[in-house]
C-alpha cells in the first residue's frame, strides 16, 4: 500500500460529480418517475395486528370505472421455503413474500392484505374502501414478555426454537437461540474481586429515511418488466422480485433511482413485487408510493432488544468475565440481527471468559429491517453502559479501564478470528488526548464515553472504465450513491489514472448495464466496488500501455504509466514523448475503445471501531436532556473524501442520540402504532443538536488498494451508551432502558 | 494443524467442540474432511456460515490453500446494513 | 369534480394549471407541472421537504392547497439559481458536503433562502431553529449549518 503523503487525489474534497443535479431539483428520487398511461396503484393494509385472513373479495374494486387491477395473496405464486436469502436480510425468500402480501394470517398492524391499481389516486382510495376483507381477529404479541409467556398466542403456528440444547417440543414464538463463547465464565465470575449484573432495553425504532419507498413498474405482452425504484440494491431487487412473482431473473430490469437515504431499510423488497403483479393484470405501468404512516407501519424497524450483561473484574480493572443474555425481537417473521449482537456485544474486550447467548423472538410488528450496523447498537449500548457502570464502581477513569482490556492486534475476537491491525487502541488514544475530554463541566452536567464495533464486509462487485474519444473517463458500476459514494469512485479513478478528477463521470447503471453488484450497505461500497473500480482503472492503464508498447515498437514491459500518460521507462532508450489518453484514444482507435473491466469478489473487509464522547446537560424539572457537545473518533482505514467519511460519523451520531434520547414505537393495546409519524416519532431535528466534532483515525486495511475498511455503520453504535453513560454522569442515576425521553429522565429522576 | 473455530449449530451438527484442530493443505480439503465425517457440513456451511481465513473475511474460500498455523473460524452468516 | 383554473407565477413565469380542490400544492407541482425537484417526505408538514416559497414567504407546499396559488408567487429549488449560477447557497451546500443522499437537500435551500432573505447575518442557533422543521436523517446537520453559515458570510460580502 502506498503512503498517505503519496497521493494527489485520495484524502482530497472535491465536489461530488452528482451534487449539482442534487443541489437544483434535477436528481430523480424514487417517486420522480412517470411513464404514458400510468396507473396509480395502492396497498390495502391489515387493521388488525394479527389476525387470520378468511376471505379477500376484491370484485367491488374491479367494478369501479377505471380500477384495471386488484391482487391479493392468492394472486402470488407459493414461494418453496428455501432457507436463508442471500445478500443482506435475514429470514427466507418465502417470508419475505408473505410479508409483501399476507397469505392466510395479517401479522402485524400495516401488513398488506391487497392491492389496487387505478387510473387516478382518487379511484385508487375508492377502489381500497372497496375490497371486502373477512378477519378473525387474534390477540396480538407486542413486546418480549408476552411473545414468551408459557400461553402466547402463536404467531406461526408451526416454529419450532431452532438451537435450543434439547430439540424443542411444542411450537412458540421464539424463533431460534445462538450460543456463543469461549473460557470459562463461571470461574472467571468466582475470580473475580468485583461482579455486576444488569438488564438493559432498547425500544423498536425506524431507520427514518427521508424518502418514502416508491416504484414504477412496467411488465410488457411479453412478461419483460422494467422498474424504477430507490433501493439500496438493484441486483437484490431484481432477485427478490423475481423470486416473489415467480418470474426468471432475466426478465426483470432494475433501474435504480437516486435514493433518499436508506440505512439498511432499503435493502429489502415491499412494493416491487406487488407493482410487477398489478402492471402485469393491468397491462399498462404501475406506480406506487408510501406515505411517510406506511413506512412507519409496514416497513423497517429495528428489533427492540433486552440484553442481560454480567461482568467480573478484578480491583485494577482487569476483567475476567463477560455474559450477555439477549432477546431481540424479530417483528412477525424470524431473522432478527442475533447473530451480529452476539458477535459484536464483547468485540472490543480481550476477555478469555466469554458466554453470549441470543434469542430470535417473533412479535406482531413489521418484519426487522436492517439498520445500520444491525443487532450492535442495542448489544453494546448494555455492554458499554455496563463497562461504565464497572468503571464507576472501581473508581477508575473509563478510557483508562477500556484501554486496560481493549482488544488488539494479535488477540482472539470473540467469535473466533485473529484480530489483524484494529484502530481500537488508537481511537481511545485519541479521544484522551481530545481537548474535548478535559474541557469543565458545569453543574448539571456530565460525560460520558463509549465504544463501538462494526464488522463491514466486501463480497461481489463490478466496474467497468471507459475511456473516451478525448481521453475523459467514464466510471460505470452499480452501487446506488446514498452518501457521496460517486466521488470516492472518481477520486480512487483518479487516482490511479493519474488524470483531473473533473474528468472522470461517475454513472450508477441499471441492472442490465452495470456487472452484479451487491447492495449499497454493509459499509461496503468504497471497500469492494472502491476496488472493483481500481482494479478496472488498472486493467485500462494495461491496455494502453499494450497499444503504446506497439506503436513505439518496444516491449510492454518498456511502457510505464505515469501522471496520465504512458512514458518510456526510464534508460530505455526511445524517442517518445509521453501519450495521454486523448492521445492513446485517437491513435490507436483502430484497435477499438479503450475499456477496463473488473467483477471480484471482495475479501478483507476490515473492522471499524470508534469512540464517541458525549456531554449533556440535564433539565431535572423537565427531564430534558441536552446534547452539548459530541466527539466522534473513528478508523476509517483510510478516508477517500474525508468530508463523506466525517458526514457519516455525524450523520451516524446524531441517529444514535435520536435512538438514546427520544426515538421509539408506541403502541396502543390492540397493537397500533400510536406514533405512525415525524410529529410524534420525533426524529432529531438541527436546533436539537450542536455541531458533531470528529475524528478520522487511519490505521490502514491492508486488504484495500487505498487501505479503506468502510465507515457507514460503525458511526450508530457508540452513540446509545456515551449519551446514557454522560446523563448518568449528569444525574448519578442510571438508566438502563431507552428512551432517555423527558417523562422517562423525569420517572428515573423521581424514583431516585 | 489447522486452528478451526465452529459456530454452535456446526458444534450440533459435527459433536465437536468450539475450537479444534484440523489437517487440512486447503480450504476444499477441510471442507472435504468436515464432510466426510458430519455429512450435510458443506451444505450448512454455505446456506448459514459466514468463512473468516487468517482474519479476512473470505466470500469465495473454495480456492484457497491453507498454512500449517493458518486459522478457519465459520460465523453465524453476517448481514448488514 | 369540476377543476379550478389557477394562474400563478412559478419561478418568474407565468403559469397556468387546472386541479381539484383537494389538491395541495405539491402535487400539481410534482405531478401536473412535472416540477419534481420539490420533494415529498410526509405530506403532513413535518419533515420540510417540500418547502417552497410563496410571495417570499416559507411554506410547505404540501400542508397548502394548489388552489390558493392563484395570484401568487411561487418559487421552487428549480428557481433558485439564475441561468447557469448556482446560487450561493448550493455552492456552499457542494463545498461543504452538506448532503449525503440528497433528498432533503432541495426544502433545506428554499428554507435557508428564506432564512437569509430575512436575516443576512444569522447567529447559528437562529439558522439551527429556522431549520428546525427541515427533517435530515444522513447529515446530523453539522455540515448544512456550516454551509448556510458560509453562504450568508458570501451573500454579505
Ligand atoms: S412533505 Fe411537506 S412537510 Fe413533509
Ligand atoms: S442528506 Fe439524506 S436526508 Fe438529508
Amino acid at each position: 500500500m502506498t503512503d498517505a503523503a503519496e497521493f494527489k487525489y485520495v484524502g482530497t474534497r472535491p465536489v461530488r460529480p452528482d451534487g449539482v443535479d442534487k443541489v437544483t431539483g434535477r436528481a430523480a428520487f424514487g417517486a420522480d418517475f412517470t411513464l404514458p398511461g400510468m396507473l396509480h396503484g395502492l396497498v390495502l393494509r391489515s387493521p388488525h395486528a394479527h389476525a387470520r385472513i378468511k376471505s379477500v373479495d376484491l370484485s367491488g374494486a374491479l367494478e369501479i370505472e377505471g380500477v384495471f387491477a386488484a391482487v391479493s395473496g392468492a394472486d402470488f405464486p407459493e414461494v418453496e421455503d428455501t432457507g436463508e436469502m442471500g445478500g443482506e436480510g435475514g429470514g427466507s425468500i418465502k417470508d419475505l413474500s408473505d410479508n409483501c402480501m399476507a397469505r392466510g394470517k395479517a401479522l402485524y398492524h400495516g401488513h398488506a392484505v391487497a392491492a389496487v391499481a387505478a387510473n387516478s389516486l382518487a379511484k385508487a382510495r375508492a377502489a381500497l374502501a372497496a375490497i371486502k376483507v373477512d378477519y378473525e381477529v387474534l390477540a396480538p404479541v407486542m413486546d418480549l414478555d408476552a411473545a414468551m409467556a408459557e400461553d402466547a398466542p402463536l404467531i406461526n403456528e408451526e416454529l419450532m426454537t431452532q438451537g435450543l440444547a434439547e430439540p424443542a417440543t411444542k411450537p412458540s414464538n421464539i424463533a431460534s437461540r445462538m450460543v456463543m463463547g469461549r473460557g470459562d465464565v463461571a470461574k472467571g465470575f468466582e475470580g473475580a474481586d468485583i461482579v455486576l449484573e444488569e438488564t438493559y432495553y432498547t425500544p423498536t425504532v425506524h431507520q427514518g429515511y427521508i424518502e418514502p419507498h416508491a416504484c414504477l413498474a412496467t411488465v410488457n405482452e411479453g412478461g419483460q418488466a422494467t422498474i424504477w425504484c430507490c433501493t439500496q440494491g438493484p441486483f437484490e431487487v431484481r432477485s427478490y422480485s423475481a423470486a416473489v412473482c415467480g418470474m426468471s431473473i432475466g426478465s426483470i430490469r432494475v433501474i435504480p433511482s437516486e435514493i433518499g437515504g436508506g440505512f439498511g431499510g432499503k435493502t429489502t423488497v415491499y412494493l416491487e413485487p406487488v407493482a410487477i403483479m398489478l402492471s402485469q393484470k393491468a397491462g399498462r405501468p404501475v406506480k406506487m408510493i408510501m406515505s411517510r404512516e406506511e413506512v412507519f407501519r409496514a416497513t423497517g424497524p429495528a428489533s427492540a432488544a433486552r440484553s442481560t450483561i454480567k461482568i467480573g473484574a478484578m480491583r485494577d480493572g482487569t476483567i475476567t468475565a463477560m455474559s450477555a443474555r439477549m432477546h431481540y425481537e424479530a417483528g412477525a417473521y424470524p431473522g432478527g440481527p442475533v447473530p451480529m449482537g452476539c458477535m459484536s456485544v464483547f468485540a472490543a474486550y480481550n476477555v478469555p471468559n466469554l458466554a453470549m447467548e441470543g434469542f430470535d423472538v417473533l412479535v406482531n410488528k413489521p418484519k426487522v429491517a436492517a439498520y445500520r450496523a444491525p443487532g450492535a447498537p442495542q448489544a453494546m449500548f448494555a455492554s458499554e453502559s455496563m463497562i461504565d457502570e464497572l468503571a464507576k464502581a472501581l473508581d477508575i477513569d473509563p478510557i483508562d479501564l477500556r484501554l486496560k482490556n481493549a482488544a488488539n492486534e494479535g488477540d482472539s475476537a470473540p467469535y473466533g478470528p485473529t484480530w489483524d491491525a484494529i484502530g481500537l487502541k488508537a481511537c481511545l488514544e485519541a479521544a484522551k488526548a481530545h481537548p474535548n475530554y478535559r474541557l469543565a463541566l458545569n453543574e448539571g452536567q456530565g460525560r460520558g464515553l463509549a465504544v463501538g464495533f462494526w464488522f463491514n464486509i466486501g463480497f461481489q462487485s463490478s466496474a467497468e472504465v471507459h475511456v473516451n474519444e478525448d481521453g475523459t473517463v467514464t466510471v460505470i458500476e452499480g452501487n446506488p450513491d446514498i452518501g457521496g459514494s460517486r466521488a470516492s469512485m472518481a477520486i480512487m479513478a483518479a487516482e490511479e489514472l493519474g488524470i483531473p478528477y473533473e474528468n472522470i463521470r461517475v454513472q450508477i447503471a441499471d441492472t442490465e448495464n452495470a456487472g452484479y453488484t451487491m447492495v449499497t450497505g454493509g459499509s461496503r461500497t468504497t471497500f469492494a466496488t472502491g476496488m472493483a473500480v481500481v482494479e478496472a482503472a488498472r486493467d485500462v492503464i494495461g491496455q494502453a500501455k499494450a497499444r503504446v508498447a506497439k506503436l513505439w515498437q518496444v516491449d510492454a514491459e518498456m511502457v510505464e504509466w505515469s501522471d496520465g500518460h504512458a512514458v518510456p521507462k526510464p534508460g530505455m532508450n526511445v524517442d517518445q514523448k509521453p501519450m495521454s489518453f486523448a492521445e492513446i484514444a485517437a491513435k490507436t482507435a483502430p484497435s477499438g475503445p479503450l475499456l477496463g473491466k473488473a467483477s471480484l469478489n471482495a475479501r478483507g473487509a476490515g473492522p471499524g471501531f470508534s469512540v464517541n464522547v458525549c456531554d449533556v446537560e440535564v433539565d431535572r424539572r423537565t427531564g430534558k436532556v441536552d446534547v452539548l457537545r459530541f466527539t466522534a473518533i473513528q478508523d476509517a482505514g483510510r478516508a477517500i473524501h474525508p468530508s463523506y467519511v466525517e458526514g457519516q460519523l455525524q450523520g451516524g451520531a446524531v441517529q444514535g442520540i435520536g435512538w438514546a434520547l427520544n426515538e421509539e414505537y408506541v403502541y396502543d393495546a390492540d397493537g397500533v402504532q400510536q406514533n405512525a409519524g415525524f410529529l410524534d416519532y420525533r426524529v432529531p431535528v438541527a436546533s436539537d443538536m450542536p455541531m458533531i466534532d470528529t475524528v478520522i483515525i487511519e490505521v490502514p486495511n491492508d486488504a484495500h488498494p487505498y487501505g479503506v475498511r468502510g465507515v457507514g455503520e460503525t458511526p450508530i453504535v457508540a452513540p446509545l451508551a456515551a449519551t446514557a453513560n454522560a446523563v448518568a454522569n449528569a444525574t448519578d442515576v442510571r438508566i438502563r432502558d431507552l428512551p432517555m425521553s423527558p417523562p422517562n429522565v423525569l420517572a428515573a429522576l423521581d424514583a431516585d | 494443524m489447522v486452528r478451526v473455530v465452529l459456530p454452535d449449530f456446526l458444534q450440533a451438527h459435527t459433536g465437536k467442540g468450539r475450537d479444534i484442530e484440523v489437517n487440512a493443505g486447503s480450504y476444499a480439503e477441510l471442507i472435504a474432511s468436515f464432510e466426510r465425517e458430519a455429512p450435510g457440513f458443506e451444505a450448512l456451511v454455505s446456506k448459514k456460515a459466514t468463512t473468516v481465513i487468517d482474519g479476512e473475511i473470505v466470500p469465495d474460500p473454495m480456492f484457497d490453500d491453507l498454512r500449517e498455523d493458518s486459522e478457519v473460524c465459520f460465523l453465524p452468516k453476517l448481514s448488514a446494513g | 369534480m369540476a377543476k379550478t383554473h389557477v394562474s400563478t407565477r412559478i419561478n418568474g413565469q407565468d403559469a397556468e394549471f387546472l386541479c381539484s380542490p383537494e389538491q395541495s400544492l405539491l402535487e400539481v407541482l410534482r405531478d401536473t407541472l412535472q416540477l419534481t425537484g420539490t420533494k415529498e417526505g410526509c405530506s403532513t408538514g413535518d419533515c420540510g421537504a417540500c418547502s417552497v416559497l410563496v410571495d417570499g414567504t416559507l411554506v410547505c407546499s404540501c400542508l397548502m392547497f394548489a388552489a390558493e396559488a392563484e395570484g401568487h408567487e411561487v418559487t421552487t429549488i428549480e428557481g433558485i439559481a439564475s441561468g447557469s449560477d448556482l446560487h450561493p447557497l448550493q455552492q456552499k451546500f457542494l463545498d461543504h458536503a452538506a448532503l449525503q443522499c440528497g433528498v432533503c437537500t432541495p426544502g433545506f435551500i428554499v428554507a435557508s433562502k428564506a432564512l437569509l432573505d430575512e436575516d443576512p447575518d444569522p447567529s447559528e442557533e437562529s439558522i439551527r431553529y429556522w431549520l428546525a422543521g427541515n427533517l435530515c436523517r444522513c447529515t446530523g446537520y453539522d455540515k448544512v449549518v456550516r454551509a448556510v453559515q458560509d453562504a450568508a458570510a458570501e451573500l454579505r460580502s
